[in-house]
C-alpha cells in the first residue's frame, strides 16, 4: 500500500502504528491513524485520551504523521467522548 | 487549523505540530440532528456538515463525503438505507451473471451527471470558499478499485479470482477507470486538496491478488490527482 504511488497512506486500528510509521517512512509516505473509534467512542470503558496518548507517542517518531481516526465515525457516539480525545489530542500534539 | 502543514506532512515531512485529520463518517448527520439518509443525499446538509465538524473538531482537513457505497449506487447496485450510517448495497446487476457474462454487462462508466454526483458536486462548491476562509483542506474520498469490483460482484469476486481470472481482471479493470473518473471530479471538478482511495476491502485479499488485481488499477486514480496538482492517500 505505502507503494503504490499515493503521497500517504491511513490504516484501521488493527495495525501498529509505529510498524505503519516505518513502513511509510521507508516509502517517503504520509500516514494517518490510528485512534480506536470503537472501543474509545461509545459507551465502553476504554479513557479516549489513553488511546490518543498512544498515537501521538508511536506517530510522532516518523516523519509524516497525521492524526486520524483508526475508521469512520457513525451517527451515534459519544460526543463527550470524541470532544475528550480531539482536547487531549491538543495538548499532546507539539 | 492550518491546511499547508497537514499536506506537507501527507507528502512525508516532519511537521512540528502533529496535523488532524479525521475520517468523518456519517458524523455530522449526528451533529446536524437528521438521519444519515437524508445527509448523505443532500448537498446543503453535506456542505454544512463538513464546515460544523471542522470548526468543532478544529481540523485541518476534512472530507466532504465519506460514503463508500456512493459509486455502486450510481452503476445501478440498489442500497439500503440507514438512520445511523452509509447504506449498504444489498443487490447488484451483475450479481446472478456467470463469470463469462459480467464483462458485457458492465454498467457505462459515470461521470459528473450520474447518481448523486450532482449532489455531491454541489455541496463541495459550497463548502470549499468556507473551508478556505477557516484554512481547512476539503477532502474527497473515492471508492477504490476491490470496494467497487466487490460491490458490483459481491461474494462471487472472491471466487471468480481464482476461478475465473479473465473476468477478475477485466472487472478490476473497469472499477479502477471508476475509481479514476471519482478521482478527476474530486480533484478537478470540486478542487478538493486532497483526494483519497479508500479500499478497505483489498485488505481481505492476499498480497499477491493486491499486487495483481488492486495496484495497477490504482495508477490511473494517482495520476489524475497529481496532474491536477493535488494530494493523494490510500485508506484501507
Amino acid at each position: 500500500m505505502a507503494g503504490s504511488g499515493a503521497h500517504s497512506i491511513a490504516l484501521d486500528e488493527c495495525m501498529a502504528l509505529a510498524y505503519v510509521g516505518e513502513i511509510a517512512k521507508a516509502h517517503h509516505t504520509g500516514f494517518i491513524g490510528n485512534f480506536h473509534v470503537t472501543a474509545a467512542l461509545f459507551e465502553g470503558t476504554e479513557d479516549p485520551t489513553a488511546d490518543v496518548q498512544r498515537c501521538i507517542d508511536e506517530g510522532k517518531r516518523f516523519p509524516g504523521y497525521i492524526f486520524g481516526l483508526g475508521g469512520p465515525l457513525t451517527r451515534h457516539i459519544r460526543l463527550s467522548r470524541l470532544e475528550e480525545a480531539v482536547a487531549a489530542y491538543y495538548v499532546r500534539r507539539r | 487549523m492550518a491546511k499547508e502543514p497537514l499536506i506537507r506532512a501527507l507528502r512525508g515531512e516532519r511537521i512540528k505540530q502533529i496535523p488532524w485529520l479525521p475520517h468523518i463518517g456519517t458524523h455530522a448527520a449526528q451533529l446536524l440532528d437528521v438521519s444519515a439518509e437524508r445527509y448523505l443525499q443532500d448537498a446543503e446538509l453535506l456542505a454544512r456538515g463538513a464546515v460544523l465538524c471542522s470548526e468543532r473538531y478544529r481540523c485541518d482537513g476534512i472530507p466532504l463525503l465519506d460514503d463508500p457505497q456512493m459509486e455502486a449506487i450510481a452503476l445501478g447496485c440498489v442500497a439500503h438505507w440507514s438512520e445511523q450510517g452509509p447504506p449498504s448495497i444489498v443487490s447488484s446487476p451483475l450479481y446472478a451473471l456467470s463469470p463469462e457474462q459480467v464483462v458485457a454487462h458492465l454498467p457505462p462508466l459515470p461521470d459528473e451527471t450520474t447518481g448523486r454526483w450532482p449532489s455531491v458536486i454541489a455541496a463541495g462548491i459550497r463548502a470549499k470558499p468556507e473551508l478556505e476562509r477557516r484554512d481547512v483542506a476539503l477532502v474527497g474520498i473515492a471508492a477504490g478499485p476491490c470496494t467497487i469490483a466487490y460491490q458490483l460482484r459481491g461474494m462471487a469476486l472472491f471466487r471468480d479470482l481464482f476461478r475465473h481470472p479473465e473476468c477478475a481482471t477485466r472487472l478490476f479493470a473497469y472499477a479502477g477507470q471508476v475509481s479514476a473518473i471519482s478521482a478527476r471530479i474530486y480533484a478537478e471538478v470540486i478542487g478538493c486538496d486532497i483526494v483519497a482511495i479508500n479500499d478497505t476491502p483489498s485488505t481481505m485479499l492476499q498480497p499477491a491478488y493486491f499486487r495483481q488485481y488492486v495496484l495497477p488499477n490504482l495508477q490511473k486514480a494517482w495520476q489524475v490527482i497529481h496532474r491536477a496538482g493535488k494530494t493523494s492517500s490510500f485508506w484501507a
